[in-house]
């Protein structure tokens, strides 16, 4: 209820949000019944990828078809992409369910090393995932993959001279646009957006046919974020236009862009674009926060309804000791609990693991809400200290 | 050399590269609904309710849930797969009792509706007695997704407490201990709730305080109450009383908590009413003259039900219940000496004033028989008006 009231709307509100939370979490309680009819249906996904069939064929089967493992790499990759693409982190599990047997042994490849290291990555284990790294690398020195995996989860953690040597070592294995937007990454927190932007339009420009589209969503998107962080609206928006028409349904892409909208007011822009793409908490989050602004568009229901459901989700995510949801609860309780105190400890403890842009404006946003100077201080010293440039907050 | 870089990064890795591409920055991607299952379980005095609550789409993945492919699961396929998810079920959820496997008796499944899903739901039950460790062996989904988490809630009913616990592949086991406070018994915790009930317990303090009430006196033939005068006397007369007491209630005491008598508790507690009335009323008008001590025995047998009862009420299990009832006895024994250890000094003191012959003796012992007349009309009529 606390939570509910501290949106500070007026006594009718406050009734119809009462009974919108009890059929909620009514739901979310999961009230057992015994269906009417056979027909009824329960769920509705799409149907079963070939990964998911062949895993599955694996337990019907009597658990006797285990994977030798170049199938089970393949459907390791597989659910990798999938975690990504449904945004439903179940498929990270199963990755790392095909890869057990090999996962701790001794005749671990750099390959199932280098997976390991991905679905450590994404679930912020990075300490963890460095490790395995390192285990890849000395197998395979030459793995382009693990230096590039490197390269980013240092540049993530703002160990930004450690990053520097990772994209010396990738620069003689990968291709142009790659090195480029993986030193751009790094050269752009620390002194160098401008160039870092020059260089990797010029590269873009250069490679543009003979790239990957991964990778060409991979460059734009973050000349799109060096471009905002430098005040350029109009190089930011080609740049995610860009990716839009190659990978319409981007999820990370959409993220940083929803965030340049809601700063410009484009709440509307925002709730029509993620409006069926809330399966991701990063993109609940970002519809939420507009979608409760009065230029939204939306009713308040509807706005309350999603604003309960990331709370929900962030609750879950609680019960299982899960430290994922770092990053979105701190801006849960700073834009739609209100909650500056509680928000500002979560930004903190998410400066810790990770120091993105997004992650340095809400330690300033929350620091700022809070009244916290000494914080605010120390991340604008952090700023300075690094020559990190963001016109935006300063 | 130049040249096998150049296949490097053109060939082979151009894969691998285009693979890492696509996860960066995808971790705050996900959702949070991760693979949970949910179990509940809920131990009263002698049950032990299971509920447990399992995604479709975890299950989706074990078992062909939807028969023909499609992505959509109805009722229909759900249901015709009931017995091979019961035996999932069973094969990966176990119960024990002392290294004994524990039998649930599951209800048919039901279905329930969660904001990532639809999960299949089983409630089921079985007889564990409160005081057993129950052990829970959870491997459900765990050989599909290495990430699933069994998120337990234990309720008790009992004591209203409740905790929760995650399952994981690396802990996938729990005991869930006797329901019994291991506090209470471990440190002697038992003496201290003796000693709290006769404390508390103002029907067997003013019983004993009327006993004790005219130890500092006799009886002259002619049935009044004199002043005995020496201590060695009266300390004797104080142990006879308080050793027949103790000992009646204590045999009372242990036959009724070990089950062997069993007498209805409006009786007795109407009972152990009238005995403090007598007492008190043989202090105004001596009736059982040198027999107090065996008053005391007689009455003390009731009594020894009255504690019995408040031993039930803390809910020791048969295995606890031997060391438990010994310590309950040697608190109330304790608290009983406190009493007296108060009472004797401060009565052999004054027993010669008019206060304590008067106010004491005759004011005292009327006011217990009036108050505990009052608890012998409540008790026996089931009726509440006495304010303790």
């Amino acid at each position: 209820m606390k939570r509910l009231r501290a949106f500070g709307f007026g006594s009718g509100t406050t009734l119809m949000l009462l009974l919108l939370s009890a059929t909620h979490l009514h739901g979310a309680a999961g009230t057992a019944y015994i269906p009417a009819s056979d027909l009824e249906v329960l769920e509705r996904r799409r149907p079963m990828t070939p990964a998911e069939l062949q895993w599955r064929q694996r337990f019907v089967s009597s658990h006797t078809i285990s994977p030798d493992l170049p199938a089970a790499l393949q459907m390791a990759r597989q659910f990798i992409e999938l975690s990504r693409s449904e945004g439903d982190p179940r498929y990270l599990g199963r990755a790392e369910t095909v890869l057990n047997r090999w996962w701790e042994s001794k005749e671990a490849t750099a390959e199932v090393l280098l997976l390991r290291a991905t679905i450590e990555q994404g679930r912020h284990d990075f300490v963890k995932a460095l490790d395995s790294l390192d285990r890849a690398l000395q197998i395979e020195p030459r793995s382009a993959g693990a230096w590039l995996t490197k390269a980013t989860i240092h540049t993530v953690r703002g160990e930004y001279a450690e990053a520097r040597v990772d994209c010396l070592n990738l620069s003689r294995l990968a291709d142009p646009l790659t090195v480029m937007a993986a030193t751009a990454a790094v050269a752009s927190m620390t002194g160098s957006a401008e160039a870092s932007l020059r260089g990797l339009e010029l590269t873009l420009a250069r490679e543009q046919s003979r790239t990957s589209h991964q990778t060409l969503v991979w460059a734009h998107t973050l000349a799109a974020e060096i471009a905002d962080r430098l005040g350029r609206s109009e190089a930011a928006d080609a740049h995610f236009s860009e990716v839009f028409r190659i990978a319409p349904r981007e999820p990370y892409t959409l993220a940083v862009w929803a965030d340049t909208q809601l700063a410009d007011g484009n709440q509307a822009l925002v709730v029509r674009r993620l409006r069926d793409m809330t399966q991701s908490d990063a993109l609940l989050l970002r519809y939420a926060e507009a979608a409760i602004q009065p230029n939204s568009g939306v009713d308040k229901q509807t706005a309350l309804a999603a604003v309960i459901e990331l709370g929900e989700r962030i609750d879950r995510a609680h019960a299982r000791g899960s430290q994922l949801h770092l990053r979105e609860e701190a801006r849960y309780r700073l834009h739609l609990a209100h909650d500056p105190a509680a928000a500002l400890q979560l930004a903190q403890a998410n400066w810790k693991v990770q120091r993105e842009p997004v992650d340095w404006r809400l330690l300033i946003e929350a620091s700022r809400a809070a009244g916290a100077k000494d914080v605010e201080t120390e991340a604008h010293a952090w700023a300075t200290e690094h020559r990190y440039e963001d016109v935006h907050w300063k | 050399m130049t040249k096998r870089r150049n296949a490097g990064w053109a060939g082979g890795w151009c894969f691998q590269l285009a693979f890492v591409l696509c996860l960066i920055g995808s971790p705050t991607l996900l959702g949070h609904t991760s693979s949970d299952g949910f179990l509940v379980l809920t131990r009263g005095a002698s049950t032990l309710h299971v509920r447990l609550e399992l995604a479709l789409r975890d299950l989706g993945v074990l078992l062909p849930i939807d028969g023909d492919g499609d992505g959509t699961v109805t009722w229909g396929e759900l249901k015709s797969q009931q017995p091979a998810l019961a035996a999932y079920r069973d094969g990966h959820l176990q119960f024990s009792r002392k290294g004994q496997p524990l039998g649930i008796r599951w209800d048919s499944m039901m279905v329930s509706q969660h904001t990532d899903g639809a999960y299949a739901v089983w409630t089921g039950i079985a007889e564990v007695d409160r005081g057993q460790e129950v052990g829970i062996d959870y491997q459900l989904v765990f050989e599909a997704d290495r990430d699933h988490r069994g998120l337990v809630r234990l309720v008790n009913e009992v004591s209203g407490h409740e905790d929760s616990a995650i399952f994981s592949p690396d802990h996938p086991h729990l005991e869930w201990p006797s329901l019994e406070e291991p506090g209470r018994l471990r440190k002697g915790g038992m003496v201290i709730e003796g000693i709290h009930h006769i404390w508390t317990g103002y029907d067997h303090l003013l019983f004993l305080l009327a006993l004790l009430l005219p130890s500092v006196a006799s009886t002259t033939r002619d049935g009044k109450w004199i002043s005995s005068d020496s201590l060695p006397c009266v300390t004797r007369r104080v142990i006879k009383v308080v050793t027949a007491f103790t000992a009646a209630h204590s045999l009372t005491l242990a036959m009724a908590a070990l089950g062997w008598v069993r007498l209805p508790s409006r009786g007795v507690e109407s009972v152990i009413a009238l005995s403090v009335v007598a007492a008190a009323v043989n202090n105004l008008w001596p009736v059982f003259r040198g027999h107090v001590a065996g008053v005391a025995f007689v009455f003390g047998l009731i009594h020894g039900f009255g504690f019995a009862s408040a031993l039930e009420d803390l809910s020791l299990s048969s295995g606890a219940l031997l060391m438990g009832l010994f310590e309950f006895n040697l608190g109330v024994e304790l608290g009983q000496l406190t009493v007296v250890a108060l009472f004797l000094p401060l009565a052999y003191w004054t027993r010669r004033s008019w206060a304590y012959q008067r106010v004491g003796m005759l004011g005292g012992s009327a006011a217990i028989a009036l108050v505990a007349g009052g608890w012998l009309v409540e008790r026996s009529f089931d009726l509440r008006f006495m304010p303790f």
